[in-house]
C-alpha cells in the first residue's frame, strides 16, 4: 500500500541529514520520510536484535517518534546515525523496562518463539546446525527472559553484538565501569542459567 | 564425554551465532503510514515537540550563561584595576567597568 501522505520533494539524496533536520525543525514535517528513507532499516535492525519479532514494529515506531521528538537536542557535531542508534538502543532498553513491568509470567514464555522449554532444546542441539541455530535462538530468548531489562540489554550489546564496552556505554548513555560491571554480572548469571538447564 | 563447562562454551558459541542471523523485518507501507501521521499528530498538538526551545530554557541556555560570562569579566576588570592601574590607565579601566555595569543593568532589565 503507497503512503498517501505528501512526500518532501525539495531535498536531493545527496542531503546532509543535518539539512533534512533543520527543515524538519523550520516545520517541514514531511522531511521526515526522508530521514525514513535513509535509517527506517537500520533501526529495524537494532529492535530486531534487542525485542522479539512481534514487537519489532511497536518499538521502531516509538523509537522514530523519540527521535522526531529529539530533534531540536541533535547538536550535529558527530554523525546522525550515531545519534540516532543512540536513541534506537534506549528505546529497546525502554520497552523491556516497561514490558517487565507489566509482565506476570515470565518473558520467555511469550509470543511463537518463547514456548517449548530447555529440555527439548537440549535434546537436539546436536542435530543438523540450522535447527540448532533455530532452537539455540528460542533458548536465547527462553535464558533472557530471567535477566534484568539493563542486563539484557547490555548484554546483547557486549556479548552478542560485540560492542566493546566504551560504545556500549556510549550507546546506552552509561559510564564504561558500570558497563563492565552489570557486563560482568549478566554474564555470570546467564552461564549459572545454562548450567541450571544442563546438569 | 564432554564437560559441562564445554557443553556452556558450546552452547554459548551457538546462541552468538543463532543472534548474528537474526533477520530484520521489513517495516511495511502501512507502519510507515501511521507514523508519519502520529508526527503530523504530534506537530500540530505540541509544536514544542519539533524541538523549538520554549522560553524558559532559552533563558537557562544563552541568557544565563552571557549574564555569568559579563560579571566575570566585570570582576576580572575590577581586580585588575584595584591591584595593577594607575593614572589614565586607572581611568580607562574604570570606563570599561562602568560600561559593563550598564550591560549587567541592562541585562538584569530584560530578565
Amino acid at each position: 500500500m503507497e503512503s498517501s501522505l505528501p512526500i518532501a520533494r525539495d531535498h536531493s539524496p545527496e542531503d546532509d541529514d543535518q539539512v533534512i533536520v533543520l527543515d524538519i525543525l523550520g516545520g517541514n514535517i514531511d522531511a521526515f520520510e526522508l530521514l525514513l528513507d535513509r535509517y527506517q532499516d537500520l533501526v529495524a535492525r537494532i529492535a530486531r536484535k534487542h525485542v522479539p519479532w512481534e514487537h519489532v514494529q511497536e518499538v521502531a515506531h516509538e523509537i522514530f517518534i523519540r527521535i522526531y521528538q529529539s530533534l531540536g537536542n541533535y547538536k550535529g557535531n558527530r554523525p546522525f546515525k550515531h545519534w540516532l542508534s543512540k536513541i534506537a538502543v534506549r528505546g529497546c532498553y525502554d520497552f523491556w523496562r516497561d514490558y517487565y513491568k507489566r509482565r506476570e509470567a515470565p518473558v520467555s514464555s511469550i509470543g511463537d518463539e518463547g514456548g517449548g522449554g530447555a529440555e527439548n532444546i537440549f535434546s537436539s542441539l546436536s542435530q543438523e546446525n540450522d535447527r540448532e541455530l533455530l532452537e539455540a535462538r528460542d533458548l536465547l530468548r527462553w535464558a533472557f527472559g530471567y535477566l534484568s531489562p539493563a542486563s539484557r540489554t547490555v548484554l546483547t550489546l557486549t556479548y552478542l553484538e560485540g560492542y566493546s564496552a566504551t560504545e556500549a556505554a556510549g550507546l546506552l548513555g552509561w559510564s564504561v565501569p558500570r558497563v563492565k560491571i552489570q557486563s560482568y554480572r549478566a554474564r555470570i548469571k546467564l552461564r549459572k542459567i545454562l548450567a541450571k538447564t544442563l546438569l | 564425554m564432554r564437560s559441562a563447562r564445554d557443553l556452556i562454551e558450546k552452547l554459548e558459541d551457538d546462541l552468538v551465532e543463532a543472534h548474528r542471523r537474526l533477520e530484520a523485518p521489513d517495516l511495511p507501507s502501512e507502519w510507515r503510514r501511521r507514523l508519519m501521521q502520529d508526527i503530523h499528530l504530534l506537530a500540530e498538538t505540541d509544536p514544542s515537540g519539533l524541538g523549538i526551545m520554549p522560553e524558559a530554557l532559552v533563558f537557562r541556555k544563552m541568557v544565563l550563561p552571557f549574564a555569568a560570562a559579563a560579571g566575570l569579566a566585570a570582576l576580572t576588570l575590577f581586580i585588575f584595576e584595584r591591584t595593577f592601574t594607575t593614572g589614565l590607565d586607572r581611568q580607562l579601566v574604570r570606563l570599561a567597568l562602568s560600561d559593563f555595569v550598564s550591560l549587567l543593568q541592562l541585562l538584569t532589565s530584560v530578565i
